[in-house]
């Protein structure tokens, strides 16, 4: 198919903004393009050389070398095209005003003196194939070789050409041809019409790539699309979730009875595999496979089937405690070069959730509870790859509980699921089937605290037999009592660590001291005597801590999210630690400045 | 399996070194009379020739006509592992190639021939008005100075001298070459002819220019120039530069 072809038509798109008149005029292409190439010309229509996640290198050609492309194409001075595209404020226009000019496509370089007087028509094709050559240069002289790729193009082409041909490598190519707009259009094209949407939809859902599904439809018909199944190595858009701020209400939007589980503040991962292969991709479906070797190697280990597409969260988490670490934590990844470095720094755990596809079989046609049930049998648990925490509840207050549980053990909040007959997997689609219930505040815990470490929890690897966490508590003046706020584990330097032991050894108690008020049950039990400033992220609810237990709410008490460790207070007695009232105050402040600035 | 052999493998690095900035990939074709290669830049302003004859290899055992593919990237790797005074050896068969380069020590390299059609290209059609003879070394100095200062560069002929300049946005350069000044080797001038090049393409000859026994460049009024490298054993390399019109 020319090019010139493909040119009129985004031309043409261009010019009109109405979805219906898109629709149409992309009916007709479509109907015209052999269906061998017509995944080329979707990419192409869209400004790209396939779909995001397939991790084709950006064009890497700057405006400057734009410039110099065009320079070379048109053998005019660098200077006069910068003045031009002064001018003229588009790269794109330059380019075909110096087509016009030159009286059309002209003759390239030398072929005027091989015998070529011919002007030859690029093809859809040859453009594609050299643009993807100019964005798969890399390295050494690849400079060179894009501005020559590029200019070699834009000598050949005729003015429109030209025009789109910069504007796809400059990403400019702002069309709206939305993905939505392209379904309907291939449904209108290879199908009976828009009633066969939903087909080409699902398919599209269930296989991101639209130029490989424009190919199906354009060489087998759209009948074809309704047997489609998820492929490994292609992502798949994931399901959804609404979002809501009543247990009660999202409840009885899911069915009255559902799966709630901890909403991990990680990355989501879809992870597909495939004999030893394993492909990770984004929620945006992007590849992010380089980022988490560690995550593949687990895949590999701990899913016993030969192909599946897994779900799950992928989160920073210390090594030691096993605790949840923050997001932020987790991005530290994408900023670190060195991956393996960056592997060593941030450790991660993945807690599954999901199953869409496991030996040749369509799991998002199934409910919930079945996609579990296989899930739980092809996966093998281990420290860091697990099924994420949830439970089956139909009681708002054990909802409740849960929630505030998962929050201050670093969980975003929780996602209640559906799990009646209905509960499908809907691919690409957000709805009420999946609720995700978070804090509906946000705050941040200025002032540290002293509290008494009254056990301790022995710690895994690096801190195998040592004491490697302690459970914390808060002086209760009214009844003389201390009462348990949070386990901490971070901050604590090597040293910290080793002396641990001798440090509390003293204190050591065979069952929990009389002025503890605890419902945790650590490894050792401590005399109330050291205590500690800890500083947190955030003052939290939680139903495992007694601390201010029924004040703020029933069936729970305060805690710190993500706590750390800052140093001892020798200076400090175990009746001198943070209060109780204090703790309700500095709650209650956090929760008065998050009105305030609302 | 054809095989090649040839004393000196450094040559055959600069020249591939010079080649690899214009084309990605190619063809060489071997037939009873040598080594020949031909094929236009993706821009279509450059082209490279290049012919070696059968008698400069110490060794040439080609049946009939062959033809070897290769990424020039992929290569000149290797190349760049040519020592001085190491022997070039050369074997290969449809699916690979098999470098050894032999001097202290044998270093042997093995890649895949690529799939890439040999498209067969006409050689250019061009009446030269100017053909300047000079030492290589010469001729690389000139691209080195005109380089710092634009991005193209002016052939001027007059009877008995070249002149090569350069325009910038703030410096100028001109070289000025002639016989007399025994900076050329020969001159001959037909017509006084004028013509600007892109230097870029210019300088994508350095590196085969210096180990190239002369260099001989031909030009006319806005046509291509046209530089012939040439090298021991009658080995040549040309390559052709669509002219600037301005």
């Amino acid at each position: 198919m020319p090019f010139k072809y493909l040119v009129e038509t985004l031309d043409r798109l261009e010019k009109i903004s109405a979805r219906t008149q898109m629709t149409v005029i992309l009916v007709n292409l479509f109907k015209e393009t052999p269906p061998e190439i017509i995944d080329k010309v979707v990419y192409l229509m869209q400004g790209k050389l396939g779909p995001d996640w397939k991790d084709i290198p950006n064009f890497g050609v700057s405006e400057k070398f734009l410039v110099k492309a065009v320079s070379l194409a048109y053998k005019k001075p660098e200077k006069e095209i910068d003045a031009l595209y002064k001018q003229l404020g588009d790269l794109g226009i330059v380019a075909e005003t110096l087509t016009s000019n030159a009286g059309g496509s002209q003759v390239a370089g030398l072929m005027s003196w091989i015998g070529q007087q011919e002007k030859r028509e690029l093809t859809v094709i040859e453009v594609y194939n050299t643009l993807y050559r100019v964005a798969l240069a890399q390295g050494e002289g690849s400079r060179d070789i894009k501005i020559r790729l590029i200019s070699g193009l834009l000598s050949e082409a005729e003015p429109l050409e030209a025009r789109y041909i910069i504007r796809i490598i400059e990403g400019r190519l702002r069309l709206g041809v939305g993905d939505a707009t392209v379904l309907d259009a291939l449904a209108i094209a290879f199908g009976e019409g828009v009633q066969d949407r939903p087909v080409v939809e699902r398919a599209y859902n269930l296989r991101a790539d639209l130029g490989h599904i424009a190919k199906i439809c354009a060489s087998q018909g759209v009948k074809v699309l309704s047997d489609v199944k998820p492929e490994v190595g292609i992502p798949i858009r994931p399901m959804l979730a609404e979002r809501l701020n009543d247990p009660v209400e999202i409840l009885r939007k899911i069915g009255g009875d559902g799966l709630v589980e901890y909403k991990y503040d990680g990355e989501r991962g879809q992870i597909h595999k495939k004999g030893s292969e394993v492909y990770i991709y984004s929620r945006r479906l992007e590849n992010i496979t380089h980022m988490y070797p560690d995550v593949r190697e687990l895949a590999q280990k701990f899913i016993k089937a030969r192909e599946a597409i897994v779900e799950g969260e992928i989160v920073a988490i210390d090594p030691e405690t096993m605790e949840l670490r923050p997001f932020q934590e987790l991005m530290r990844r994408k900023r670190k070069h060195d991956i393996h470095i960056a592997m060593k720094e941030v450790p991660v755990a993945v807690f599954l959730f999901d199953l869409l596809y496991v030996d040749g079989e369509d799991l998002t046609v199934k409910t919930l509870p079945e996609r579990r049930k296989v899930l739980e049998s092809i996966v093998e648990n281990d420290q860091n790859w697990t099924i994420a925490t949830y439970i089956r509840t139909s009681d708002p207050d054990k909802f409740m509980n849960f929630f505030m549980k998962a929050v201050s053990e670093g969980a975003e909040g929780v996602m209640a699921k559906a799990v009646h007959g209905n509960s499908l997997y809907r691919a690409g689609a957000r709805g009420w089937l999946w609720i995700k219930f978070k804090r509906d505040y946000k705050s941040e815990m200025i002032d540290t605290v002293d509290l008494v470490a009254v056990g301790g929890f022995y710690g895994r690897g690096r801190r195998g037999g040592k004491i490697g966490t302690l459970l914390m508590a808060a002086y209760d003046p009214e009844t003389d009592s201390f009462k348990t706020v949070c386990k901490v584990g971070s901050g604590f330097t090597d040293e910290d660590l080793d002396k641990m032991y001798s440090l509390f050894e003293p204190y050591i108690i065979q069952h929990k001291h009389p002025r503890v008020d605890s419902i945790m049950k650590p490894d050792l039990w401590f005399v109330p005597a050291k205590v500690a400033e800890i500083i947190g992220a955030e003052l939290t609810l939680s139903p495992l801590h007694t601390c201010c237990w029924n004040k703020i709410r029933s069936g729970a008490g305060i805690s710190i999210r993500f706590p750390r460790f800052i140093r001892w207070r020798d200076d400090k007695a175990p009746e001198d630690a943070t209060t109780m009232t204090e703790l309700v105050e500095m709650y209650t402040r956090q929760l008065k400045k998050l009105e305030e600035a609302k | 399996m054809a095989k090649l052999q040839f004393m000196n493998a450094r040559l055959w690095r600069f020249m591939i070194e010079s080649i690899e900035k214009v084309i990605a990939e190619g063809v060489f074709v071997l037939d009873k009379n040598g080594l020949k290669l031909r094929a236009i830049d993706p821009s279509k302003i450059m082209m490279v020739d290049l012919y070696y004859p059968k008698e400069a290899f110490s060794t040439y055992n080609i049946e009939e006509e062959a033809t070897l593919a290769v990424n020039f990237e992929d290569i000149i790797r290797i190349f760049r592992r040519a020592l001085k005074n190491d022997t070039l050896e050369l074997d290969f068969n449809d699916s690979h190639i098999y470098i050894s380069l032999q001097g202290k020590g044998i270093r042997n390299f093995k890649l895949p021939q690529i799939q890439l059609p040999y498209e067969k290209l006409p050689e250019p059609k061009v009446g030269f008005t100017v053909h300047a003879k000079m030492m290589s070394s010469i001729f690389s100095d000139i691209i080195r100075d005109i380089e710092l200062t634009g991005s193209s560069v002016t052939f001027t002929a007059k009877q008995d001298k070249l002149y090569l300049s350069s325009l910038g946005d703030i410096e100028e350069a001109e070289v000025e070459l002639s016989t007399e000044k025994q900076n050329l080797i020969e001159l001959d001038v037909e017509s006084e002819d004028s013509t600007s090049y892109s230097v870029i393409y210019l300088s994508n000859m350095v590196k085969a220019a210096k180990v190239a026994e002369s260099v001989t460049i031909h030009y006319s009024e806005d046509a291509p120039l046209k530089a012939d490298l040439e090298y021991i054993g009658g080995g040549r390399l040309t390559f052709y530069v669509s002219p600037l019109i301005t």
